[in-house]
């Protein structure tokens, strides 16, 4: 049961902000239970997992039976890393009959962070159930194919692009495919891709990489060619760090080190900090494809 | 809506009242009818598809009709089976074309007519200018939400936005069915009948839907792209999605309830999606805003802050050029910025440009082809929910704690976007480019242009050399005429012919050297009927805020009031929101005056207005009283209000056509009495804004009367004639004649004959009234003596008989008409002066000793009197003169 004021509450989550008008409403209502739980949510999205602890405890205490203090109890459990007892408390809230994407999800996590694949799979495929989740089928397939299950990812990830048409996903499943050695695959995905987005040069340079696997050096040229003029025309259109950094993939598979350096170097100091500018940076310089 | 469930929680939660009401409404029809519970509203537009979405109770079969007319929407869609909620996309259709449209059974039409219609998007890439509206945290359901909607309306006209954003916070307080209904789908069903909404998700709406289930009624009420069908990289969910129109690209974000981590799925689908767009523009958009310190604290709350921290870099770099949001309930729109993602956001390093953005100002917003140009952020959460303003964010350029809504125009290389507050003023404005473009700003495409007047035409022309070709199209654009050429110096001024008949017309500029660049309007009309805003909201009143009455004649026409102050609205005291400040005594002064002034050129046929007051008001026009609330105590200066307003009441009435119309052509005089509530009321209140429909009389039109000649002696008549445009009778009269001239009113007929004696310039001066106005005629008499006959110097030369009795006179005639004749007959008749010879009786004929009248060297040649102003003859047009017969006969 939640009151108006933990509605409005929950209605702008936030940081300090937000823990300051939970903290608010318990010193008029120590006692509420609702608003623990809150501000113990709001407190461990800030990184104060201490704090959030504190909250949950209390609000166990105060009310031992309430399953919604045991799943954030799961949730803070997970992010100071005690995984047995984070497991506990979703299994507690699942077997109450509070099945949930949230739920499932997040034993899945647990789980997996335990190395329990299967657990965490099957927890994975119960989230998946009502609904066609992006990032449920991302991380079930990032485990899996950590786990060398490349078989049951694959499965996941065709469902996932069938169920919901992501091309995020369809981009994941393509780089799986070519990691099997299913090239044929791979370019028959990329193919559809290519005919239907307008720069594409991501999709070129995957299809570039299964030709090649695939012993068809030439198609692979011509792949990355035509990948390199979408992409330097897409750099004129919209100059910046994706186009630059999209100009630096291509140059790569070129083998072009020393472009790719150069065009990397003029990206400025807040896009140089960038996981992905620093990765391909760091690619360039091992000249690495 | 991709998870379609059964439609039934709402109605335990919405309450028995709702629950009652709406059983009321089934009970009254037959069991067999479909009623809509929610008209048809338009989603997933693109240059070739559209869907149809509206509701009916109960289930009922699924039917679209559609076709280019509304007379023959002659294809059809049916979907199988029977349901509540009726989704139907049409594929196929033409890019840039309007479509009409019905909704129903196969035998029931329950949504028909000429004002639904959906218009596809022109192919993307196309420079082809629209319009989009945005608008944030309108959820009320309340007066606010409709006044910022009606202030778009009015401000927008016949150009109605193409496209419909919705920042979030749409159905306060949870986004359940009903509040759907009651707060966003009634209220705009007007515009979402015609214009596609694509909406992100507010948290109000995240309370009862959820982006990873994609359940509840945000996800079942709209059918948005999931697999990129109106353009962009398919998502896989409504949560976020993109879509392009002409040359724009648009992202939406779920900020609310979709994982925020730079490498979740919705930022990696954004990092692709802006890997593969070219669009000229990119927008993007989401609920929590980066940048805010209105109701909410972009620097303390976590959506806000990892929105900024992880989504921006990514939209800054694929070179985005602006971000809207919703939530905090303000306004602010920041100067250029990019890189500014630090918590706290203090970094004004990261402000490219801290000017105010408008070409008339410091100058617009300028991204070149370099990347990082910046981008500007705008937030607008203040479409219909209380407004607040926490601080001051020190990345606005300007923040208005005040409802209201944003439109954006984009045309080409340029993007101008405006603040249109609830009472319809702009408040904030800027103008983005990126290269030469050209904007025509009046007349705008469904403006009503009175005849008689001075069309002014005016543009902005950035970077632009050369003139500017200035056309004009009255049949819808088939044909043009070129008005002017002229140099871009933003303004020309056409006069308007006095027209009677309304006309449809579209202006269009071009850039002379640069034809690429070219900007024109929709249709607009020409009419001698207008209905104009005549007083707005904000204008200058003098008042009279003292103790002393100012008399019974106060709000007439000819009351002198030079010694009053004069401020702009909102005048009053005790709110902190006046702009103009009145005097605040103790006990309160019970009457406030106020007066306006406005110039009229026609007919008033219907008057309406909307006044803010606090407490009681009354209206005047002219010193006639025509409206009044709270009054029921009486008028007099020391009365006070009969009762108190609500705060800053608004009412709005129409003036009641009065036996006597208070209006006048001319100047009028708007006078308003505002009272206090009490003694010790604490605040007084006053605006106005007044429309009315003009129909416009022109006065007549003389026709041209050229300059005249007549000779001495001779008859000189015209007739006063003109025309009146409006067909109003018409009254001539003469203002000046020359002596001994006459006029017959009834024929206005003029009539002269001059003497020797008048020989010289002249002019007469007549003047034509309609009975409102009176237009002088003037016209140029030139008395001219007679044809010259100083040989014969008899008395009769030039005399009236010399023209007609020339022929006959002679040889026979000579003789006896030599003395009145003689000046005519020397020259023509001395030919026939063989006849001469009868001229024995030439001896009364001393003039003939002339030698050179008669018969010698002077004879044929010289003297032949041929006119020499044959064509320009001044005797042409006096039918009835003697010589001009003549002439003709020879």
């Amino acid at each position: 049961m939640i009151s108006l004021l933990v509605a409005l509450l929950i209605a702008h989550p936030g940081y300090a902000r937000d823990i300051e008008k939970a903290s608010l409403a318990l010193e008029a209502d120590p006692d509420n239970v609702a608003v623990l739980v809150v501000r113990a949510d709001y407190s461990r999205r800030a990184g104060a997992f201490g704090d959030a602890r504190m909250d949950l405890a209390r609000a166990h205490c105060l009310d031992p039976n309430l399953p919604e203090v045991w799943l954030s109890l799961a949730l803070t459990e997970y992010d100071m890393g005690d995984l047995p007892a984070a497991e506990s408390w979703a299994t507690a809230y699942l077997e109450t009959g509070g099945a949930s994407v949230k739920a499932h999800w997040t034993r899945a996590r647990i789980r997996s962070a335990r190395g329990d694949v299967n657990g965490a799979l099957a927890d994975f495929d119960a989230a998946l159930a009502p609904a066609a989740h992006i990032d449920i089928y991302l991380e079930r397939a990032a485990m899996l194919r950590q786990a060398d299950r490349l078989d049951e990812a694959l499965a996941g990830l065709q469902h996932g692009v069938a169920a919901s048409g992501s091309d995020v996903l369809r981009a994941e499943l393509a780089e799986l495919l070519l990691e099997m050695g299913r090239n044929d695959d791979v370019i028959g995905l990329c193919d559809a891709a290519v005919a239907r987005t307008r720069v594409s040069t991501q999709w070129l340079l995957l299809r570039a990489r299964a030709h090649e696997a695939a012993g068809r050096p030439e198609a692979a040229l011509a792949d990355r060619e035509n990948a390199f003029a979408r992409a330097q025309e897409f750099s004129k259109l919209r100059p910046g760090a994706l186009a630059a950094r999209n100009l630096a993939r291509v140059f790569l598979a070129l083998g072009r080190y020393s472009d790719a350096k150069r065009v990397l170097a003029t990206l400025v100091d807040a896009d140089a900090d960038d996981a992905d500018t620093l990765n391909l940076q760091r690619r360039a310089a091992a000249g690495e494809r | 809506m991709r998870h379609l469930k059964a439609s039934t929680a709402w109605c335990a939660k919405a309450g028995l009242c709702a629950a009652l009401a709406l059983a009321a409404t089934f009970a009254a029809h037959p069991a067999d009818a479909q009623l809509l519970t929610r008209q048809p509203y338009l989603q997933s537009g693109s240059d070739t598809q559209m869907m149809v979405v509206w509701r009916t109770f109960p289930e009922a079969e699924t039917v679209l009709r559609y076709g280019p007319d509304p007379n023959a929407l002659d294809q059809v869609v049916r979907v199988p089976g029977t349901r509540s909620h009726h989704e139907v996309s049409v594929v196929g259709l033409a890019p840039d074309t309007r479509y009409y449209y019905s909704v129903g059974t196969e035998n029931t039409g329950l949504a028909s007519g000429a004002q639904y219609y959906f218009e596809t998007a022109p192919i993307p890439g196309t420079t082809t200018p629209f319009r989009f509206w945005v608008v944030g945290d309108s959820g009320t359901g309340d007066p606010r939400q409709a006044a910022v909607r009606d202030a778009m309306l009015r401000y927008v006209g016949d150009d109605r936005p193409d496209l419909y954003l919705h920042m979030g916070d749409m159905a306060y307080s949870r986004g359940e069915e009903l509040e759907f209904d009651l707060k966003f789908y009634a209220p705009y069903q007007t515009i979402l009948r015609n214009t596609v909404c694509w909406p992100a998700l507010g948290n109000h709406e995240g309370n009862s839907s959820d982006s990873g289930l994609q359940t509840g009624p945000y996800y079942e009420g709209y059918a948005l792209p999931t697999r990129g069908e109106a353009g962009g990289v398919p998502s896989g969910t409504e949560a976020y999605y993109s879509f392009d129109y002409a040359n724009a690209h648009f992202i939406v974000l779920d900020s609310h309830d979709s994982p925020r981590e730079t490498d979740g799925a919705m930022l990696r689908w954004l990092a692709m999606d802006l890997e593969n767009t070219d669009a000229k523009w990119l927008f993007a958009y989401w609920h929590h805003p980066p940048y805010t310190k209105g109701s909410h604290d972009s620097d303390a709350e976590g959506q806000l802050i990892q929105m900024r921290e992880n989504a921006l870099p990514i939209l800054e770099a694929g070179g985005v050029d602006m971000v809207f949001g919703g939530h905090s309930h303000i306004y602010e729109r920041s100067y250029l910025l990019d890189g500014a993602y630090d918590t706290p956001t203090v970094d004004t390093d990261s402000i490219l440009d801290n000017g105010d953005g408008q070409p008339e100002g410091d100058g617009a917003y300028v991204k070149t082809d370099e990347p990082h140009q910046g981008a500007v952020y705008i937030v607008a959460g203040h479409g219909g929910t209380g407004v607040v303003q926490g601080g001051n964010h020190p990345m606005m350029y300007f923040q208005e704690q005040a409802n209201g809504s944003v439109i954006v125009d984009v045309n080409g290389n340029q993007v101008d976007v405006v603040n249109v507050r609830w009472d319809g003023t702009v408040t904030d404005s800027f103008t983005l480019s990126k290269g030469p473009a050209l904007t025509l700003r009046s007349p705008t495409t469904g403006s009503s242009i009175q005849s008689g007047s001075d069309l002014v035409i005016s543009w902005r022309g950035t970077d632009i050399e050369g003139p500017i070709r200035i056309e004009l199209s009255l049949d819808g654009g088939a044909q043009w005429e070129v008005l002017a050429e002229t140099e871009n110096d933003g303004v020309y001024e056409w006069p308007i012919p006095a027209i009677t008949e309304t006309q449809t017309a579209r202006v269009r500029l071009t850039a002379v050297d640069a034809p690429e660049l070219t900007s024109g309007t929709g249709n607009f009309t020409i009419s001698r009927i207008t209905t104009r805003e005549v007083i707005e909201f904000g204008e200058e009143w003098s008042f009279h805020d003292g103790a002393g009455d100012p008399g019974p004649r106060w709000a007439d026409l000819d009351y002198d009031d030079t010694p009053w102050p004069r401020g702009h609205a909102q005048l009053g005291y005790g709110d902190d929101d006046e702009r103009t400040v009145l005097r605040d005594e103790d006990p309160n002064i019970p009457s406030v005056y106020f007066r306006h002034t406005i110039d009229i050129d026609g007919d008033v046929t219907e008057a309406s207005f909307a006044m803010l007051h606090d407490d009681g008001a009354g209206l005047w026009v002219n010193g006639t009283f025509v409206w009044g609330k709270y009054l029921a105590d009486g008028l007099g200066h020391d009365v006070y209000a009969s009762d108190t307003s609500s705060d800053n009441e608004i009412s709005a009435a129409v003036i009641p056509p009065e036996r006597d119309n208070p209006f006048v052509v001319g100047r009028n005089v708007i006078g308003v009495m505002v009272k206090q509530g009490g003694a010790g009321s604490s605040d007084v209140s006053f605006d106005l804004s007044m429309t009315l429909t003009v129909e416009r009389n022109f006065p007549p039109d003389p026709v041209v009367i050229a300059a005249q000649n007549v000779v001495a002696g001779e008859t000189l008549n015209f007739t006063v004639e003109a025309v009146d445009p409006d067909g109003d009778e018409l009254e001539f009269t003469a203002t000046n004649l020359p002596p001994a001239a006459t006029w017959t009113p009834g024929t206005h007929q003029f009539e002269w004959t001059p003497s020797l004696a008048d020989v010289g310039a002249h002019s007469a001066g007549f003047a034509v009234t309609d009975g409102r106005h009176t237009v002088p005629i003037t016209v140029a008499i030139t008395v001219e003596p007679p044809e010259e006959t100083g040989n014969n110097g008899g008395p009769n030369n030039g005399g009236p008989n010399n023209g007609a009795n020339n022929g006959a006179n002679n040889g026979a005639n000579n003789g006896a008409n030599n003395g009145v004749n003689n000046g005519a007959n020397n020259g023509v008749n001395n030919g026939a002066n063989d006849n001469n010879g009868a001229n024995d009786n030439n001896g009364a004929n001393s003039n003939n000793g002339v030698a050179a009248n008669n018969g010698g060297a002077n004879n044929g040649d010289g003297d032949t009197a041929t006119p020499t102003d044959s064509g320009g003859c001044a005797c042409q047009s006096s039918p009835g003169r003697g010589f001009y017969a003549w002439w003709v006969r020879r």
